[in-house]
């Protein structure tokens, strides 16, 4: 048979597979044909689902900072993010507790956190809110809450000599949100205060980091307590600990009475929790939904050719070759999964906004599953792979069934 | 030379065992399965042209030679030859081919496709050739219009008669012009001037194209069409009438096989 012969041959088999298709789907068989569909449907949903969240999980911002080892922050009963209750209870006394940690051999530097929202003005007149984060700057502390902190000088000079510096580093949020740059002035308004003051924005975070999109304001910690009026007990949020000495917790923790120490094994779970569960939920969900995409259309497929047997040793009697019979049900399987795969995606999508909504109106803020391009070409690849896994069952079916003898029977 | 019968059955015998086969590595019956025997010491020729009736009551074999004839089966003993091709040699696979090839079959029970349209169903072996979609949709459309089921074409099995199906299953059979035509009952469903209709098709397909048909039925009408006819009875041959000499090819015929279809070939 020549080149042009097997090509009008196989495309009249796919266009006879087609057919057969759409009417088993709508008219012959519409119960069993849906059932597959639905299975690999079923199966790619909840794998876009949970690999979504799985990507969510992954672009999620996290206020945790890389180079830091431990946290101190205070018991507290709620789930919020520290970074956003400004009404949590402080710590007292922050900046000799930091210097008497920073003093500590075993430790590189230590500084308070404080967060609170402030209203920055710019000289064009526009005003938004931000978070201001206040820190007790070091040359190897680089970065807080997915902002740089390149920029703030070293060792809180208002604190140290009453030097008011009116340095802030801006992340990417909060400059595109200000319309600020570099150099800008801008002005803080804070009824606590009782004063306005001016700040220069010395650094704009380049927006590199996944939580650069927030509007965070980087700045020395008693300038922030200075217009937040968290100067009077030298309050701070959270201390800041970097060290490598794992026997350092026990003495962090017995600095505040009712405080909580984060150690670097509970930020590297979080590291875990970001890069690499992620992967672990995605693999999981795929083999899940193989193992169960398959088995479905395996089971459907194995009923499938048990009852059209008869019609397989017609095939096979009127001189339709067992490699062509194998063709028509293996495009037919293909077709199916891939409709099924679409389905798949379109529902996995439709889970991920849902769990999306749920997520928002009990726990979280933000979006928690991810309805990125990949995760619906994923769908759509493991779909392929379930019709792909099912053809050497199919194989093994049509040498044991609807052989021409069996025609007539 | 000799020329060799286009079928060659020599000795032929097909048994079955009853219920089944049976798995050894699960059972623990060492008696011997009873066997039942179709079809026992068969020995007949086909020329090409002839037309050979089948008769007989049920369980005389009928069905069981046809399927041997066809190369649906193979024989417990014996030989069927094909223009001098031993049948049982075949593999499988060779076997799927030389239906297509050369044998066209009219189930008794039709076998239509029931997710495909008429049309479709008689064009199938055509898609099997690789022929293009004009010529099969041509050819399975002229058939379906010989056969009366012009305004039929488009219509699935189960939109369609029993005597209808029939007919789609005679075209089906006939589309590849075969050399050798196999057919069960092909009248049973049929309307007699509808079955005189199917018949006289046959006689011209015998003789325009100098095709071999087997017909198997319990109708002597029907069987009135054959040149010989086979009596058979219990899985034998009990009588081989001649009815009419096989008529000579007309070279001139308008069915007449293309050379493109035989170069294919």
């Amino acid at each position: 048979m020549g080149l042009f012969a097997i090509v009008r041959r196989s495309l009249g088999l796919l266009g006879v597979s087609f057919r057969r298709t759409y009417v088993r789907a709508t008219q012959t068989a519409p119960g069993r044909t849906w059932l597959s569909v639905g299975g690999v449907a079923l199966a790619v949903g909840l794998m876009v689902v949970v690999t979504g969240i799985g990507v969510g999980i992954a672009t999620q911002s996290t206020v945790y900072s890389e180079n830091v080892d431990y946290w101190i922050s205070p018991e507290t009963d709620g789930g919020s993010s520290a970074l956003v209750d400004a009404d949590s209870p402080q710590f007292g006394s922050v900046h000799p507790t930091a210097a008497k940690l920073t003093a500590t051999d075993s430790i590189t530097y230590a500084s308070p956190v404080l967060q609170q929202p402030i209203r920055l003005e710019t000289a064009s007149g526009g005003a938004e809110y931000v978070v201001a984060v206040g820190i007790v700057g070091h040359p190897q502390f680089s970065d807080i809450a997915d902002t740089t902190t390149v920029g703030l000088t070293p060792g809180d000079p208002y604190y140290a000599n009453g030097t008011w510096t009116g340095e802030v580093v801006l992340s990417a949020g909060a400059a595109e949100l200000l319309s600020a740059s570099e150099g800008d002035v801008v002005n803080v308004t804070r009824p606590q205060a009782g004063a306005e003051r001016n700040f220069s924005v010395v650094t704009v975070d380049p927006g590199t980091q996944s939580g650069s999109q927030f509007p965070i304001a980087v700045m020395q910690l008693s300038e922030l307590q200075a217009i937040t009026g968290g100067d009077v007990n030298d309050e701070a949020g959270q201390i800041v600990v970097s060290s490598t000495d794992p026997n350092i917790e026990p003495m962090l923790a017995a600095i505040y009475p009712r405080s909580d120490v984060s150690t670097r094994a509970g930020l590297n779970t979080q590291a875990i929790f970001e890069e690499e569960l992620p992967l672990a939920l995605s693999v999981t969900s795929a083999i899940i939904a193989i193992v169960i995409g398959t088995l479905f259309v395996m089971t459907t497929t194995g009923l499938s050719v048990a009852s059209d047997r008869g019609k397989l040793a017609t095939l096979a009697a009127i001189g339709i070759s067992r490699r062509t019979r194998f063709g028509l049900l293996a495009s037919e399987i293909l077709t199916i999964t891939a409709v099924g795969g679409v389905v798949g995606v379109v529902l996995g999508l439709g889970g991920i906004r849902l769990t999306n909504i749920v997520a928002q109106q009990t726990f979280i803020s933000g979006e928690v599953a991810s309805a990125d391009p990949l995760v619906i070409a994923f769908g759509f690849v493991i779909s392929g792979v379930i019709g792909l896994l099912v053809l050497p069952y199919l194989a093994l079916l049509l040498s044991r069934v609807g052989r021409a003898r069996e025609v007539g029977r | 030379m000799t020329r060799l019968p286009l079928i060659d059955c020599v000795n032929l015998s097909r048994s079955y065992r009853q219920g089944g086969s049976r798995s050894r590595w699960f059972s623990r019956d060492t008696t011997e399965t009873p066997t039942v025997t179709a079809l026992s010491n068969i020995d007949l020729q086909i020329e090409r042209g002839e037309i050979v009736g089948c008769a007989g009551p049920s369980g005389s074999g009928k069905s069981t030679l046809l399927h041997l004839l066809a190369g649906l089966d193979t024989p417990t003993t014996g030989t069927v030859s094909f223009d001098g091709t031993d049948l049982s040699s075949l593999s499988d696979r060779a076997r799927t081919r030389h239906r297509l090839d050369h044998v066209g079959i009219v189930f008794q029970h039709f076998h239509l496709l029931e997710s495909l349209s008429a049309r479709a169903n008689v064009a199938l072996p055509l898609v099997e050739l690789g022929r293009p979609k004009g010529e099969r949709r041509e050819r399975a459309t002229e058939l379906l219009e010989a056969m009366g089921l012009g305004d039929r074409i488009t219509h699935r099995p189960t939109q369609l008669s029993g005597g209808e199906q029939q007919r789609v299953a005679i075209a089906r059979a006939l589309v590849t012009e075969p050399d050798l035509v196999i057919a069960d009952e092909p009248t049973g469903e049929l309307d007699t001037e509808t079955g005189k209709r199917v018949l006289k098709r046959f006689r011209a397909v015998a003789s325009d194209l100098n095709t071999a048909v087997v017909i198997a039925s319990h109708d002597e009408p029907t069987l009135a069409i054959a040149d010989r006819l086979v009596r058979m009875r219990d899985g034998r041959i009990e009588e081989i009438e001649v009815l009419s000499e096989p008529t000579e090819p007309q070279q001139s015929s308008p069915t007449r096989k293309s050379p493109q279809s035989k170069q294919e070939r």
